[in-house]
């Protein structure tokens, strides 16, 4: 083999080596040592305080199979969701429903980051300007144990209450 | 013929033209990948097509991980395929970036060259899609990194009702639909590439998509060498319980991630959209001012025997025949200022110096090497070098290259033949035409139809009564210093030996012709 043969497959091997390098470059996490609670459902809002039924003439300007009487029209109300870690709050944060015209569900999400350990996680999502004395549409108050690099999930069970569980895989 | 732009090439140019040379010099300018990043792309593109028919037999919408760690654990032959399919697509974004670089620093990005632009971004954006439906269709942490961060972005438009990434956080199982739609764009879209890619080359004649073979068998060949040596590892499964960390992300889809993480969404789309309206407005921001090089080509039909050698030449299909409007029975060349780049091959395609582009049709060019003469008055002893100004070492951009006149040119393939032809009659011991390597043309095609005019008698050929040793080529890019010296050398000492030779061919016929003692004298001595 030549010289010039020689640096050919030497040349290519370097290129093909670092291809081969640039396609598994490992990242980190952004905090791997810390753990990872998620808040996540959807939740049916009231009806609003601007909320109203269609007139009549309303429906008839609309296709048969779409004309129900009993629909809200305007925004579904808004929920305030609160979260504390041992007392504190973390979170306060005003939800709206979705959609243009607001009349969707609301869907909560939200992401703490949390040092690896035992807190008390307390969760209240209510109306808004609801007094602390009224009961929430959904609470949790629950202890957690939170290990690095892991997440934990607070979402809706079956029945509709709020619950801390393992994401499913 | 007017001046060509006597501005030296900009740093990205140059930068570019040091990294051109050196794999010329490793793998010739034939073979150099660097100058076949387009044709390179779409072979690579044919060896993940082969390579994916492979690896969707075994691949299951309802078990994403579970049937790539099983293609994964075939050992002999799943493991290498799967990690050639991913080394090809990163091998692909490579010539893509590169063929795009190439093409921006030319400034081959505006005008009729916008089509061509503006489908390779969408060719590109196609490829990056494809790539990351991939990654995602495996369905272990890169892909789950990717889904993530995607979901991230979209949520951020108000367009969905309900966040996307509620479908990626664990509330409840992964839906097969979502598998089912990434695996369907990762089919179907490659079927849009060679719609667009259609696109893409619809402006040129002769469009060569693929490359030598040689460079094509080898590239294919070493990527398949190093899937074998050191295949592509098979992250861990996707786990929304587990915040991905040490995830061996791939560079070239992902080479993101690392910044938009860190990142608001908002910010990642305002950085995306500048990004995206530069790259798309760019044949707006990079049309030059208007100058007389880039008007198109015109045709002074008293002149245009309707030979059509024009229309053969052109390389991007710019010029038609069309009926005359006077009472000649041949057709016209007609071109077509919107297709026409004002490259200048047609006016070397001219014996009668009917076409080109103003200032550089052929008439233009005698006008300019009459001038020239006139001013250098080059010897028997001088070489003279008709220089692209892209390329040929850099020698167009002064007066004189190696101690040798230059006679600047936009392009070696807008040459007209009699140039070379009035400079040896001018005086010249000889000719060196400097053209750019045959794949890393300015324009298109100009080394080529440039040489078979010269030595293969290719309409509007230089004709037979120069003397073609005196007449060389060289295809030389923008950092081919040496291989220009070279190049002189050899054609300076060839025309020494012919002048030697031609001084002893004198020699013997006044011998011949002299009668007398002294001539019998003077015969012995030379041959003594």
């Amino acid at each position: 083999m030549n010289g010039g043969a020689l640096l050919r497959w030497g040349v290519s091997a370097v290129v093909v080596a670092l291809l081969a390098t640039a396609s598994r470059v490992p990242i980190s996490a952004l905090d791997a040592d810390q753990a990872l609670v998620r808040l996540s459902w959807r939740f049916r809002s009231e009806e609003g305080a601007e909320c109203r039924r269609p007139t009549q003439e309303e429906l008839d300007q609309l296709p048969v199979h779409m004309r129900n009487p009993d629909a809200c029209i305007g925004e579904l109300a808004p929920y305030e969701l609160q979260v504390d870690v041992d007392g504190a709050r973390r979170v306060t944060r005003v939800v709206r429903p979705a959609g243009v015209r607001g009349d969707r569900p609301i869907f909560v999400y939200e992401e703490l980051s949390l040092p690896p350990g035992r807190y008390t996680l307390a969760v209240r999502f209510g109306n808004v300007g609801e007094d602390s004395a009224a009961s929430p549409a959904l609470t949790l108050e629950a202890p957690l144990d939170l290990d690095p690099g892991r997440v934990l999930l607070v979402t809706r069970d079956g029945e509709g209450a709020l619950e801390a569980r393992r994401p499913v895989r | 013929m007017d001046a060509p732009p006597n501005r030296s090439p900009g740093p990205l140019h140059r930068a570019l033209a040091v990294v051109d040379e050196g794999f010329d010099r490793v793998y010739s300018s034939r073979l150099n990948p660097m100058y076949q990043s387009g044709p390179l792309a779409v072979a690579l593109f044919l060896v993940l097509l082969a390579t994916g028919l492979y690896l969707l037999l075994f691949y299951r919408i309802g078990a994403p991980y579970a049937s790539v760690s099983r293609i994964h654990d075939q050992v002999w032959l799943g493991r290498w395929i799967r990690s050639l399919h991913r080394f090809a697509s990163d091998a692909m974004v490579l010539a893509v970036a590169v063929h795009g670089l190439r093409m921006f620093v030319r400034g081959r990005s505006w005008g009729p060259r916008a089509l061509a632009w503006l489908s390779g971004l969408v060719l590109t954006a196609i490829v990056f899609v494809i790539g990351w439906t991939g990654f995602v269709m495996a369905w272990d942490v890169h892909g789950q990194l990717l889904a993530e961060e995607g979901a991230r972005f979209l949520d951020a438009l108000p367009i969905f009702s309900e966040p996307v990434v509620r479908t990626f956080i664990g509330e409840r199982s992964m839906p097969g639909a979502f598998f089912f739609l990434n695996y369907f764009l990762h089919i179907a879209l490659p079927l849009g590439v060679g719609l667009v890619l259609y696109i893409h080359v619809s402006r040129v004649a002769r469009p060569r998509l693929l490359p030598p073979r040689a460079l094509a068998w080898g590239v294919t060949a070493a990527l398949l060498a190093v899937a074998v040596l050191w295949p592509v590892p098979l992250a861990p499964a996707a786990d929304p319980g587990v915040v991905p960390d040490g995830v061996p992300l791939d560079l070239f889809f992902g080479f993101w991630l690392p910044l938009s993480r860190r990142l608001p969404a908002w910010a990642v789309w305002s950085v995306g959209a500048v990004v995206i309206g530069a790259l798309a407005t760019a044949p707006r921001w990079t049309r030059p001012r208007a100058g007389p090089q880039r008007v198109p080509s015109r045709v002074d039909p008293r002149l245009c025997t309707g030979c059509v050698q024009c229309t053969l030449d052109c390389p991007y299909e710019a010029i038609t025949m069309v009926e005359r409007d006077d009472d000649r029975p041949t057709l016209v060349a007609s071109v077509n200022p919107d297709l026409c780049v004002s490259c200048g091959i047609c006016a070397g395609s001219c014996a009668p110096m009917g076409v080109g582009p103003p200032g550089r049709d052929g008439r233009d060019q005698l006008t300019t090497v009459r001038t020239f003469l006139t001013e250098v008055r080059p010897s028997a002893e001088d070489v003279v070098v008709i220089a692209c100004s892209h390329g040929a070492g850099g020698a167009g951009f002064a007066p004189s290259f190696d101690g040798a006149p230059v006679l600047p040119v936009d392009c070696a393939g807008n040459l007209h033949s009699s140039v070379v032809e009035f400079l040896v009659r001018g005086g010249a011991g000889g000719v060196l035409v400097a053209a750019c390597p045959g794949r890393d043309c300015w324009n298109r095609e100009g080394p080529r139809w440039t040489r078979a005019r010269l030595f293969d008698g290719r309409e509007a050929e230089l004709k037979e009564r120069v003397d073609r040793r005196r007449v060389q080529m060289v295809q030389a890019g923008l950092g081919a210093h040496g291989t220009m010296i070279r190049a002189l050398a050899d054609l300076r000492s060839e025309i020494r030996a012919l002048d030697d030779l031609e001084a002893e061919s004198h020699i013997e016929l006044e011998a011949e012709c002299v009668v007398g003692p002294s001539a019998v004298t003077g015969v012995g001595e030379v041959g003594s």
